[in-house]
C-alpha cells in the first residue's frame, strides 16, 4: 500500500470499506452478497487498488470487473447480462459444489451471538414458531459450512441483534466456543473471522473463539459498544480505532468505486 | 396413414398453458419451481396453476420469488420446501409467505438451498438419501424432521441424511425450445436441469419456439434435453414481472404494485387493491396474450431499457 495516511473526514462506511478491502488479497475468490454497499465497495476497492486478479462471484455469475467503467451495485440477478456488460466470464452452476474454492463471503443475521452463530430464519414467538419470519437460510447454511472464511456484516448494532442466544441458528460460527468447535462438527470451512457493525469490528479470541472488540469506529467508545451488545464483550489487547485510508485508497474509493458518495450518506448502505 | 409409406413423424410437445397445466398439475402434487431468485420464474405457468385452483400443493426449489407467494396467496399451497421466498434486492420476505409462516397456516419445511439441491440430486441418482454437511450444527434438523443427523462412518462426525424428493412436475422458464422439447436457456440454466431430471413431468415456458434445425446448429446450448420435457409452452414475456436473461429486466413497478396491494390487505385490512390485482392480472385475462395486454405495451418495452437506470429506483 502506497501513499501516506490522511487525516480525513471519512465516514464510518468509508473506513469500513477500506478496512475490508485490506483483508482481500489478489487472486482470491470472493462471493459477493447482494445489497451490501460496504462489502461491495470494499471488493471493488481491493480489485482496483491491489487485486486485479480477484475472482468476483456475483450470485450465479463469475466476473472480473477490472475494466468496468463503473459498477453500480451487486446482485444475484444478472439483468445486465442481457446487454453483454463486460465483466461476466462464466456461469456458476447452481449445484452448491466447489464451495471450498471460495475464499471469502459476507453474511448477515437477524441475531448474532458471542461465538458468531447467526440467525436468518426468524424470531421465535411465545407460543409459535415465528413472531417474525426472516428471509430463511437461503444458501448460507451450506456456504458457511464450506467457504474458507466469512465476515458477519450487520447494519445495526443493538442488543436486539447481538444476543446471548439466537432463537434459531442458520449458520454455525464457533458453536459453543473453542478453536476446535467446527472441527468437532466436521465443518471444513474456516468459519467467521470478523463481525462488522456500524459501531465497531469484532474478531474472535484464538482459544475461546469468544467475540472481542478489535476496532472502534471514530467517536465510539468501548463502553458505548458494550451497552449496545447483549453479551459481555471483552476488548482485544490491541484494540484501536479503525485506521484511516491512504491517499491512493481514498482516491480510488471516491472517484471510481463510489463517486456518488453513497458511503458518505449512509453508514449502512443502500 | 397410407399403407406402404413410411410417414413417421416426431411428436410435438407444444401446448397451451391452461390446457397442459389443467391436465398435468393435480391437487396434492409436489411442484418444483425453476429459476433463481428473480430470474427465470415460470410466471405464465404459475398463473395457470392459480386459475386451475389447485390445492394442497407442495412447492420445492431454489430461492424463489413472487411465483411461490402468488400460489400461497391464492390458497394453492399447503407446504413449502423453499430456502427463500422474497424479491431479492427489493423485499426480503414475500408478503403472503411471511404472513402464512408467522400465522402457522403454512407448513414451512426449513431447508437450505444446498439441501434442496441435494434432495434433487438423490432423486436423480436413484438414491433414497444423500449425505450433506450444510446444516450440521444449525437449527434445520430440529425444525425439519425430514433431515436426520447421522454419523459419518469414516470420520464418526455428524452429517445430514437428506432424503430424495421426486417432484411430480417441474415448472421451468427458458429462452427457446424446439417442438420436440429440446430446451435452450441462452444464459445461466441455474438448477433447472437438476430439477427437471428429478421430476416426473417437466413443463417449460419459452420466449420463443424455434425449429429443430436451430437446436441442431448448436446442440451444446441444449440445457434440458427433449426426453426430460413433457410440454413446451410458447410464452413471450412469460417470466414477467421477473427478468429473463438476454430478454428483459425485472418490472420493478409491477412488483411494487403487487406488494403494496398485498400489504394493504394483510396490514391495512383493505382487500380491494389485492382483489383488483388478481382480477386484472391473474383471473381476468383469458390467456397469456390477454395478460400482456393488461400489463401494457409501454411497460413491456420499458423493460428493454438500460438496467442501470432503474437500479436505484
Amino acid at each position: 500500500m502506497s501513499g501516506g495516511a490522511v487525516q480525513s473526514d471519512c465516514s464510518r462506511a468509508e473506513l469500513q470499506a477500506v478496512f475490508i478491502a485490506r483483508q482481500i488479497s489478489d487472486g482470491e475468490q470472493v462471493l459477493a452478497g447482494t445489497n451490501l454497499e460496504v462489502p461491495r465497495a470494499a471488493l471493488l476497492l481491493a480489485h482496483w487498488h491491489h487485486a486485479p486478479n480477484l475472482r468476483i462471484q456475483l450470485g450465479a455469475y463469475m466476473a472480473n470487473l477490472l475494466d468496468a467503467p463503473k459498477v453500480d451495485r451487486f446482485s444475484a440477478r444478472a439483468d445486465f447480462d442481457r446487454q453483454g456488460v463486460p465483466g461476466i466470464e462464466s456461469y456458476v452452476p447452481l449445484d452448491f459444489e466447489n464451495l471450498w474454492r471460495v475464499d471469502l463471503t459476507f453474511i448477515g443475521g437477524l441475531q448474532v451471538d458471542c461465538y458468531g452463530n447467526t440467525n436468518m430464519i426468524g424470531l421465535k414467538g411465545e407460543k409459535s414458531r415465528f413472531k417474525v419470519r426472516g428471509p430463511g437460510t437461503v444458501g448460507t447454511a451450506t456456504l458457511t459450512t464450506h467457504i474458507q472464511k466469512y465476515f458477519i456484516y450487520v447494519n445495526e448494532h443493538s442488543p436486539r441483534v447481538f444476543v446471548p442466544k439466537c432463537d434459531y441458528v442458520s449458520s454455525v460460527g464457533w458453536g459453543a466456543g473453542g478453536a476446535d468447535a467446527r472441527e468437532k462438527l466436521g465443518l471444513p470451512g474456516g468459519g467467521p473471522a470478523l463481525m462488522i457493525t456500524p459501531e465497531c469490528i469484532m474478531d474472535f479470541d484464538a482459544v475461546t473463539k469468544h467475540a472481542r472488540l478489535r476496532y472502534l469506529c471514530p467517536g465510539v467508545s468501548a463502553g458505548q459498544v458494550q451497552a449496545r451488545t447483549g453479551f459481555p464483550l471483552p476488548s482485544a489487547p490491541d484494540l484501536c480505532e479503525l485506521p484511516p485510508p491512504t491517499d491512493d485508497e481514498l482516491h480510488i474509493l471516491r472517484t471510481k468505486v463510489d463517486p456518488g458518495g453513497i458511503l458518505r450518506e449512509h453508514a449502512e448502505g443502500a | 396413414m397410407e399403407s406402404g409409406t413410411c410417414a413417421l413423424g416426431r411428436r410435438s410437445v407444444v401446448r397451451i398453458a391452461d390446457a397442459v397445466i389443467g391436465e398435468v398439475v393435480q391437487d396434492g402434487m409436489t411442484i418444483a419451481l425453476g429459476g433463481f431468485h428473480t430470474g427465470s420464474r415460470a410466471m405464465a405457468l404459475v398463473r395457470s396453476v392459480v386459475r386451475a385452483r389447485r390445492r394442497n400443493l407442495t412447492l420445492i426449489g431454489s430461492p424463489s420469488a413472487l411465483d411461490a407467494d402468488l400460489l400461497i396467496a391464492t390458497g394453492c399451497v399447503s407446504r413449502v420446501m423453499l430456502p427463500y421466498v422474497g424479491v431479492e434486492g427489493m423485499y426480503a420476505t414475500a408478503p403472503f409467505f411471511r404472513r402464512a409462516a408467522e400465522s402457522g397456516t403454512l407448513d414451512v419445511c426449513e431447508v437450505d438451498e444446498g439441501i434442496v439441491l441435494t434432495m434433487f440430486k438423490a432423486a436423480r441418482q436413484g438414491l433414497d438419501f444423500l449425505p450433506w454437511k450444510g446444516g450440521v450444527g444449525t437449527s434445520l434438523p430440529e425444525m425439519n424432521p425430514q433431515l436426520k443427523v447421522i454419523e459419518d462412518p469414516f470420520t464418526g462426525k455428524p452429517v445430514l441424511a437428506v432424503p430424495a424428493v421426486h417432484a411430480d412436475v417441474a415448472l421451468i422458464h427458458a429462452a427457446q425450445a424446439d417442438p420436440c422439447g429440446n430446451v435452450q436457456h441462452l444464459g445461466n440454466a441455474f438448477g433447472d436441469n437438476l430439477m427437471a431430471s428429478a421430476a416426473a413431468a417437466c413443463i417449460v415456458q419459452v420466449e420463443r419456439l424455434v425449429p429443430v434445425a436451430v437446436t441442431r446448429q448448436q446442440p451444446d446450448r441444449t440445457t434440458i434435453p427433449a426426453h426430460m420435457v413433457t410440454a413446451v409452452v410458447p410464452c413471450p414475456y412469460g417470466g414477467h414481472p421477473f427478468y429473463s436473461q438476454r430478454h428483459y429486466v425485472m418490472d420493478r413497478g409491477h412488483v411494487r404494485m403487487y406488494v403494496k396491494a398485498a400489504e394493504a390487505m394483510l396490514n391495512g385490512g383493505d382487500p380491494a387493491p389485492w382483489n383488483s390485482y388478481l382480477e386484472r392480472f391473474v383471473y381476468g385475462p383469458a390467456d397469456h396474450s390477454a395478460y400482456l395486454e393488461a400489463v401494457g405495451m409501454q411497460n413491456l418495452i420499458a423493460l428493454h431499457e438500460a438496467p442501470e437506470d432503474e437500479a436505484r429506483s
